[in-house]
C-alpha cells in the first residue's frame, strides 16, 4: 500500500468529473451536476473540490472511509446541511439544471422534491398511518381515501403493508429496526419525490433485514434516482451503477483533514478496474 | 464402559472479603441513611399537618365563609380562600402558561445562538433565582399602587414566578426531542413551524405539561407574592379582576400569626387542603405525562 500523499489540497489531481460513458448502458438525464463544491462546518473544511454528476433512474453509491465527507456531500444536494448551524457550501450544485444554492430557491421546495432516508431509522412518534400520511399532509392533501390510499400504495412499494396493516394505529416506533427503516422509506416516497438521498440505510440492520432493503432500492430505482451512501461495499457492489469514492486527505503537520472525491465511475470499473491506487487499495480492503 | 469423568475444578464466585467490598457497604449505608433524613422531616411535616388539619376538615369547612378569629375552630371554614386560590391561580395560570412554552419554543427552536435569545435565556435563569417576594413587591409597585389590590395583581405576581419555570422545563422538553426527528420532517419538506407544530410538540407534549402543572401546584403554595397584591380578606371576592381576595397560602399566614386557638385550628386545616390540591396536580402531572407517552414507544 502506497502512504497517503502528502499533497496540500491544492495541488490534487483533478478527479474524473462525469461517469465514463462507455462504462454502462446510456446516461439517463443528468439529476445532479456538481462542480467544485467545497463544504465548512464553521472553520472545518469538510469536504474539498467535489466535482460529479448523477444520472436518472441510476443508483449512486458514495462509498470512502468514516470523515471523507460522503454523508456531508449527500446532506448538501437536499440542502439539509442549511440546518447545521456554520454550514457553508462553495461552488456549483446543479439540480435538473437549476441551481440548488440560488438565490430564489427555497429549501423547503426543494426538500419536497428531494427526500431523504436517514442512517438511524427515524419514524415520528405517531402512529403507523400517521408517519406515512406526514408528507402529504403537510403538502396540504385533505382528503382521507385519497390518504389512505397513499399509504397503502407507499407502505406496498417499501415492502411493509403485510406487516403492519393490521395495525395502522399503532405507533411507528413499536416496529423493529428493519421495519422502522422501511416505515422511513415509505415515508419518504409518500410524497412523491424524484430523488431519494439514502445515507447508510442497512448500517443498523441486520442481513435479512439489509437484503429487503437493498431489494427495495433495486425496485425503487425504476421509478427514482437514488444516492446512496454506504460503508458497506458489498452494498455498493450489489445495489449500484455508480460509485464514487471518496478519501480523507491529511493537509501536511497541519492536522487538518478534509474530504475528497477520488474517482468516480461505473460500480464495475471502480471495483474491477480501480485506476487510483487510493481506490484499488480501498476497494479490495487494504485500506480504510 | 466410559472413564469416570475427572472431578470438575471447584470455582469460588463468591465476592472476595476485600476492601472493595467494604466500601460498597460503607457507601450503600450512607445513601440508605440519607434518604432517611431527607424522609424523617417531610414525613413529620405531613404527620403534624393531617393529625392537626384533619379533625377540622368537613364539607362545610371547605364551603363555609371565614368567621371572625376568636371563633373555635369547629366554626365556619375557608371557603373564600379556597375560591381565591383557584380563581388567581387559574388566572395566573392562563397567563404565564402560554407565554413560557412560547418563549421556550423561541429559545429553543427559532433563537439557536443569536444573542438576544441567550439573554432571554440567562434572564429566565436569573428569574428563577428572585425571591417570590421581590414578585410581590414588584407588582405592589407598579400594579397595585395605581389600581389597587385584586386577585388579577395576584395572579401577576404568581405568574412571573411561574414563567421562568415553564420556560426552563419546556425548554428542557423540547432539548430532549432528537434531532433526527426534525431532520426527518424537513426532510419531507417541512417548514419550521410545521415542524415545530407536527413533530417537535408533540413529541414534547407530555412533559410540556407536566412540568408546566409542577409550576401550578408550586405557585398555588406561595405567599410572599400574595401579601402585597390581594390584600387577604375574609370575605368570598368571586371577581377576579377586581377587589381584594384571598388565598389559602396567606390566609394560613394570616391565622397562623393569630393568637386565638381557633384561627390556627383553621389555619391547620387550610394547610392540609393546600397539600391535598398540590398533591391533585402532582398526579395529574403523571396521568397526564403517562397519557402522552402513548405513542413514546
Amino acid at each position: 500500500m502506497e502512504p497517503p500523499e502528502p499533497d496540500i489540497v491544492t495541488n490534487l489531481p483533478q478527479p474524473e468529473v462525469t461517469a465514463r460513458p462507455e462504462a454502462g448502458s446510456a446516461l439517463g438525464e443528468v439529476i445532479f451536476d456538481m462542480k467544485n463544491v467545497s463544504i465548512w462546518y464553521s472553520a472545518f473544511k469538510a469536504v474539498t473540490d467535489v466535482s460529479m454528476t448523477v444520472h436518472e433512474n441510476e443508483i449512486t453509491a458514495l462509498i470512502g472511509s468514516s470523515g471523507s465527507g460522503k454523508t456531508t456531500v449527500l446532506r448538501a444536494l437536499n440542502r439539509l446541511n442549511d440546518l447545521v448551524a456554520g454550514a457553508r457550501l462553495e461552488g456549483e450544485v446543479a439540480y435538473r439544471g437549476e441551481a440548488l444554492y440560488g438565490k430564489e430557491v427555497s429549501a423547503t421546495a426543494v426538500r419536497r422534491r428531494i427526500g431523504m432516508v436517514f442512517q438511524k431509522p427515524n419514524p415520528f412518534p405517531k402512529s403507523i398511518y400517521d408517519n406515512v400520511a406526514y408528507g402529504p399532509r403537510i403538502n396540504g392533501e385533505r382528503n382521507k381515501d385519497k390518504l389512505d390510499e397513499i399509504v397503502e400504495r407507499s407502505l406496498r412499494r417499501a415492502a411493509l403493508w403485510d406487516e403492519v396493516k393490521n395495525r395502522l394505529n399503532t405507533s411507528g416506533l413499536s416496529l423493529s429496526g428493519g421495519q422502522a427503516q422501511r416505515l422511513c422509506i415509505a415515508r419518504t416516497i409518500a410524497v412523491e419525490p424524484d430523488v431519494v438521498l439514502m445515507d447508510e440505510p442497512a448500517s443498523a440492520l441486520d442481513p435479512i433485514a439489509t437484503g429487503a432493503i437493498e431489494d427495495l432500492m433495486r425496485e425503487l430505482k425504476s421509478q427514482y434516482t437514488i444516492v446512496v451512501v454506504t460503508h458497506n461495499m458489498q452494498q455498493a457492489t450489489r445495489v449500484s451503477d455508480r460509485t464514487a469514492f471518496f478519501y480523507v486527505l491529511t493537509q501536511g503537520d497541519s492536522d487538518t483533514r478534509t474530504g475528497v472525491l477520488v474517482e468516480y465511475g461505473s460500480t464495475e470499473q471502480i471495483f474491477q478496474d480501480p485506476r487510483d491506487s487510493r481506490t484499488r487499495a480501498y476497494v479490495t480492503g487494504r485500506m480504510g | 464402559m466410559a472413564p469416570a469423568p475427572a472431578p470438575q475444578q471447584k470455582v469460588d464466585l463468591r465476592e472476595p472479603r476485600s476492601w472493595r467490598r467494604s466500601k460498597n457497604r460503607i457507601v450503600t449505608t450512607l445513601m440508605v441513611l440519607s434518604f432517611v433524613l431527607v424522609i424523617i422531616p417531610l414525613g413529620f411535616v405531613l404527620f403534624t399537618v393531617i393529625v392537626k388539619g384533619a379533625p377540622v376538615i368537613s364539607a362545610s369547612f371547605l364551603t363555609s365563609s371565614i368567621p371572625p378569629n376568636v371563633l373555635p375552630a369547629n366554626i365556619g371554614g375557608i371557603g373564600p380562600a379556597i375560591l381565591g386560590t383557584i380563581e388567581i391561580t387559574a388566572l395566573a395560570t392562563v397567563l404565564a402558561v402560554p407565554l413560557g412554552i412560547l418563549g421556550a419554543i423561541y429559545l429553543n427552536e427559532y433563537g439557536g445562538n443569536r444573542p438576544v435569545a441567550r439573554l432571554i435565556g440567562f434572564f429566565a435563569d436569573v428569574m428563577t433565582g428572585v425571591p417570590s417576594i421581590v414578585m410581590g413587591l414588584f407588582i405592589f409597585s407598579i400594579w397595585v399602587l395605581h389600581f389597587g389590590f385584586s386577585g388579577l395583581a395576584g395572579a401577576f405576581a404568581l405568574g412571573c414566578l411561574m414563567l421562568p419555570i415553564v420556560i426552563r422545563s419546556t425548554d428542557e422538553m423540547l432539548k430532549l426531542v432528537p434531532n433526527s426527528l426534525r431532520e426527518g420532517s424537513y426532510a419531507l419538506g417541512a417548514t419550521k413551524a410545521r415542524v415545530t407544530v407536527t413533530v417537535v410538540l408533540p413529541a414534547a407534549l407530555g412533559g410540556i405539561v407536566s412540568g408546566a402543572l409542577l409550576a401550578v401546584a408550586r405557585a398555588a403554595g406561595e405567599t410572599a407574592p400574595l401579601l402585597f397584591t390581594i390584600l387577604t380578606v375574609t370575605t368570598a371576592n368571586p371577581n377576579v379582576f377586581s377587589g381584594a381576595n384571598t388565598s389559602l397560602p396567606s390566609q394560613i399566614f394570616v391565622n397562623a400569626s393569630s393568637p386565638y386557638v381557633g384561627a390556627q385550628g383553621r389555619g391547620w386545616g387550610a394547610a392540609l387542603t393546600l397539600i391535598v390540591i398540590a398533591f391533585i396536580l402532582m398526579i395529574a402531572a403523571r396521568l397526564v405525562t403517562a397519557r402522552f407517552a402513548r405513542f413514546a414507544r
